[in-house]
């Protein structure tokens, strides 16, 4: 067993966790590609809230290990999927909406270059804004649902 | 896989990464791993043609990123993948 090997044998490990990571991301994308309107568009934002935190975790261990994002070329305009993208009258606060809107950009800014560092912020960035959506959508439902048991 | 590496000139890490992307078809038998020569044979074919492009896998997109395909990969520093995806003269971890 020689350093060499640990070192291997570490960098192994980060890779599955990287492409677990991108899995659940992945996961969480076609989720809200494939949505239907508003019905449970709280869970999707938690899903991709978490599925954007396990990004971060991964790739901070990527770049403790001086591995790099493989860049994606021409990614600074991109868009998310159509439920999350401005002007489709999705529902929660503003300036939540605001944040998430710039972390989008922040992502799609970071995932054009390789630093793995940079790409972790920004997932963790998108993770915190999601979360927040997540928590407010919920709220709201929750108030919606003990509204109409009320009225029932 | 240490025969490929050494036939090739790259490092063991880059057979391994092949391995792992599906690009060279491998047996595993406990530690060993099995590559069949006619598997090395196309692989060593694409390497001195620069590989079949219409054939090799695209490289990541905006749209896959956003579009629910996976495509966050770790590469080492100075190991670069070529634009069609291919493992370059050092190769791509995964």
């Amino acid at each position: 067993m020689s350093f060499g090997d640990d070192l291997d044998r570490e960098r192994a490990q980060i890779m599955r966790a990287v492409r677990r990571a991108s899995e659940s991301w992945a996961e969480a994308m076609r989720v809200h590609r494939m949505a239907p309107p508003d019905a449970g568009f709280g869970a999707r934002l938690r899903q991709l809230a978490q599925a954007a935190e396990t990004e971060q975790i991964a790739w901070e261990h990527a770049h403790g290990a001086g591995l790099l994002w493989r860049p994606v070329p021409g990614a600074e305009g991109a868009e998310p999927p159509y439920e999350l993208r401005p002007g489709t009258g999705r529902r929660g606060p503003a300036p939540l909406w605001e944040r998430f809107d710039a972390a989008v950009a922040a992502l799609n800014r970071a995932i054009t270059g390789s630093d793995s560092a940079v790409v972790a912020d920004a997932f963790g960035d998108l993770a915190e804004a999601a979360g927040a959506l997540a928590d407010a959508v919920e709220r709201d439902d929750a108030v919606t649902v003990s509204a109409v048991r009320r009225a029932s | 896989m240490a025969e490929v590496a050494e036939t090739l000139k790259l490092n063991q890490q880059t057979v391994r990464n092949w391995i792992d992307q599906g690009l060279l078809p491998a047996l595993r038998v406990g530690r060993r791993v099995r590559i069949k020569r006619s598997d090395f044979e196309r692989i060593l074919e694409q390497g001195y043609s620069g590989g079949d492009q219409a054939s090799a896998p695209a490289g990541p997109s905006a749209e896959d990123f956003w579009g629910g395909e996976p495509v966050g990969r770790a590469e080492q520093p100075g190991q670069v993948a070529s634009p069609n995806g291919h493992a370059g003269s050092e190769g791509v971890a995964q």
